[in-house]
């Protein structure tokens, strides 16, 4: 009798599962497939959605519409994710079952090491990779089907890095990074660049944010060496609680956050916001000063209700989903990547309507190694307030050149 | 303060292994139930912070009686293994229900005091020392509770020979689900002191439960005393090491301590030789 039971139980949460995961079901044959993998449990999982829900919009957005007019044909788009939880393994076997089971001709993925993961594969079995880092590799290692989002890593390092040294006379930094791929190479830069301009790093403690569960011991240590600002970044919540923890510990000076991190997701994690005093990061969106940006918010608040704050996570892969589908309009197949490919990076691109009246950075062009150029903005905290954005420069080397 | 909280969760885990002889790989789920109940009962009812402790611990004993009866029960005559899958099944179920019910946001509640105190030149927060306290008083009441209660005797004598103490007329099955009850009772303490310190997400029992199963190896499989020294030592070393030595090989480090242990003592510290 209690077998039977446990076989009901079973059967209902496979059903469950299988609902769950299953993707709507679209009548007409006519679909263009968009592939996700990323981290949608686990430690990295908000991040993971923030990704799936600017995807989902420019999907959603597309579809209603009435499609994507490809040739004569139209086609609907419809998105597939699959969970990665940020590991490489993973994120290949998902990319091929995105590409050869789902007929995805573009991945999206979140993160450096998934990205080498795919890059190994891509050119083989012909899809193209979405890649959402900062990471400069990617576009800089002769890959032909890679297009990366998001601005360059140096562009970061160099504005921030600037900031805190010109400004405020910053001279000794104590770097806790996170501890994987993106953390390390952003310190590494990091470190080259403050040194050259004669700062001091005082001591190196990268933070596994996902499996460390006390800051204490850590932040002694760092703070043991005296600082005047510690670098940190990992992600939102796990940053704010080393923010929160470092105040608590006595701490005065200030931060520098990677931009994976965001204040305004920070700020809702410690308890008074002038801990964050002296913070330096990206600027949220909320206050990107583009009238595209705010078209965006307005769109994103629409979709997901009015508490939701979006963040860059959401916009820029919004922003590469535009910019694909434009692509395909454009080369007018759905079929041949490196036509796609050639697509993506015609100067023609950025002025279609569809990217025009969508885009929300205004973004100028794609570089030929696949490189978005992107705007951005920087910011700090001062007195419990956002300070006024400063611009980050973006001359062409930062996306072009190996460092 | 690391320490306090591997103690209880590794209490936790070593009564309901000593009674059910199942490794409750689910614990650290449970924990994670505990903490996310708690943040319910203070930020959509307004409780406060230690009437939410007590909601979670009593929802969590309830909980942990229900998992026992309808889960872990069915498995006790069977092969071992079946009871492991079933755990690690577990882990499957809830947290994925947790992922889709609460999302995957970091959540956070704030304790009853976000004082920073000096004691010695040394600066500590008000909760911390409320972890610290909360968790040796818990410890001290269960142990008292076991030895000092019929109730208690009956877990112990139940733990120490089944069959004997089914001789002595006494009720097997509530026995075993009490102790899960009580077990997965001390996790939702644990939880819920910790939280104000750390994050609520639905992974966050991953990093605890690894740890509270190499403390209660540490300790000796079943062995109260195991548990909770073991706990603060490995709470201890891991400090300690990730301050002076690295964080990188903190858990290399700990893991390597215990292989050496069980060459050295298969049996752990406190751990009775099978009999």
């Amino acid at each position: 009798m209690k077998g039977k039971w446990c076989c009901i139980l079973v059967a209902f949460f496979l059903g469950l599962f299988m609902v769950m995961t299953s993707p709507p079901v679209v009548a007409s044959e006519n679909i263009i497939t968009i592939g996700y993998s990323g981290p949608l449990s686990g430690g990295g999982a908000k991040f993971g959605k923030n990704l799936q829900m600017g995807l989902q919009m420019a999907v959603d957005q597309v579809n209603q519409m009435g499609g994507l007019e490809v040739g004569n044909k139209k086609y609907q788009v419809r998105l597939i994710s699959l969970d990665d939880q940020f590991q490489t393994a993973l994120t290949v076997s998902n990319a091929k079952r995105l590409v050869h089971k789902e007929g995805a001709k573009m991945v999206f993925n979140p993160s450096s090491g998934g990205i080498f993961g795919l890059m190994a594969i891509n050119e083989k079995e012909k899809f193209i990779i979405c890649a959402y880092t900062t990471n400069q590799v990617c576009v800089t290692s002769g890959n032909k089907l890679i297009f990366r989002g998001p601005p360059a890593m140096m562009a970061y390092v160099q504005a921030w890095a600037n900031r805190a040294m010109d400004k405020h006379g910053w001279k000794r930094c104590a770097m806790m990074p996170d501890a994987y791929d993106y953390g390390k190479l952003w310190s590494g830069l990091f470190e080259k660049y403050w040194q050259k301009k004669g700062g001091i790093i005082t001591t190196h403690i990268p933070v596994d944010f996902m499996k460390v569960s006390d800051y204490y011991p850590l932040l002694t240590k760092a703070l043991a060496t005296n600082p005047d600002c510690i670098l940190i970044g990992s992600s939102s919540e796990p940053d704010a609680m080393q923010i929160k923890q470092a105040r608590e510990l006595g701490f005065k000076g200030g931060f520098i956050v990677i931009e994976r991190g965001k204040l305004e997701e920070m700020l809702q994690f410690v308890p008074d916001p002038n801990m964050l005093n002296g913070s330096i990061g990206t600027c949220p969106l909320m206050l990107y000063p583009f009238p595209a940006a705010k078209k965006f918010i307005q769109k994103f608040k629409e979709k997901y209700g009015k508490d939701q704050i979006p963040v860059h996570e959401s916009s820029i892969a919004y922003a590469n989903i535009i910019y694909y589908l434009a692509a395909i309009k454009l080369a007018g197949t759905t079929e041949d990547v490196y036509k796609i490919m050639s697509a993506l990076k015609d100067p023609r691109l950025m002025k279609m309507p569809l990217v025009k009246d969508n885009d929300p950075y205004e973004n100028e062009k794609i570089f030929p190694n696949g490189a978005v150029k992107g705007r951005v903005l920087g910011v700090e905290f001062v007195k419990g307030k956002f300070s006024e954005p400063f611009p980050v420069a973006t001359p062409d080397w930062v996306f072009t050149e190996k460092y | 303060m690391l320490g306090s909280v591997y103690a209880m969760v590794a209490l936790g885990l070593t009564l309901i292994y000593g009674i059910l002889n199942v490794p409750n790989f689910a614990h650290g789920t449970l924990y994670m139930i505990g903490a996310y109940f708690a943040y319910f009962a203070i930020v959509s009812f307004g409780a406060s912070y230690w009437v939410a402790l007590f909601v979670s611990m009593a929802l969590l004993f309830v909980a942990g009686i229900l998992l026992e009866r309808i889960v872990f029960r069915p498995f006790y005559d069977k092969p071992l293994i079946n009871s492991f899958i079933v755990a690690v099944g577990l882990i499957l179920v809830l947290e994925n229900t947790a992922l889709s019910l609460w999302g995957p946001e970091f959540r956070q509640f704030s304790g009853p005091s976000e004082k920073v105190i000096k004691i010695m030149g040394v600066m500590i927060t008000m909760q911390r020392v409320i972890v610290i306290l909360t968790a040796a008083v818990m410890i001290w009441l269960v142990h008292l509770f076991i030895k000092k209660t019929r109730l208690g005797a009956a877990i112990e004598a139940t733990s120490q020979n089944p069959d004997g103490a089914l001789l002595m007329g006494i009720n097997i099955s509530h026995m075993r689900g009490i102790t899960f009850g009580i077990g997965t009772a001390l996790a939702a303490v644990a939880a819920v002191l910790v939280a104000p310190i750390l994050l609520i997400y639905p992974a966050m029992g991953h990093t605890v439960i690894g740890m509270a199963f190499v403390i209660i190896i540490v300790g000796g499989m079943g062995s109260f005393i195991g548990a909770v020294l073991g706990g603060y030592i490995i709470g201890l070393l891991e400090t300690i090491v990730t301050s002076y030595v690295t964080n990188f090989f903190t858990e290399a480090i700990i893991f390597g301590l215990l292989v050496i242990l069980l060459a050295v003592k298969p049996t752990g510290l406190f751990g009775k030789s099978h009999g």
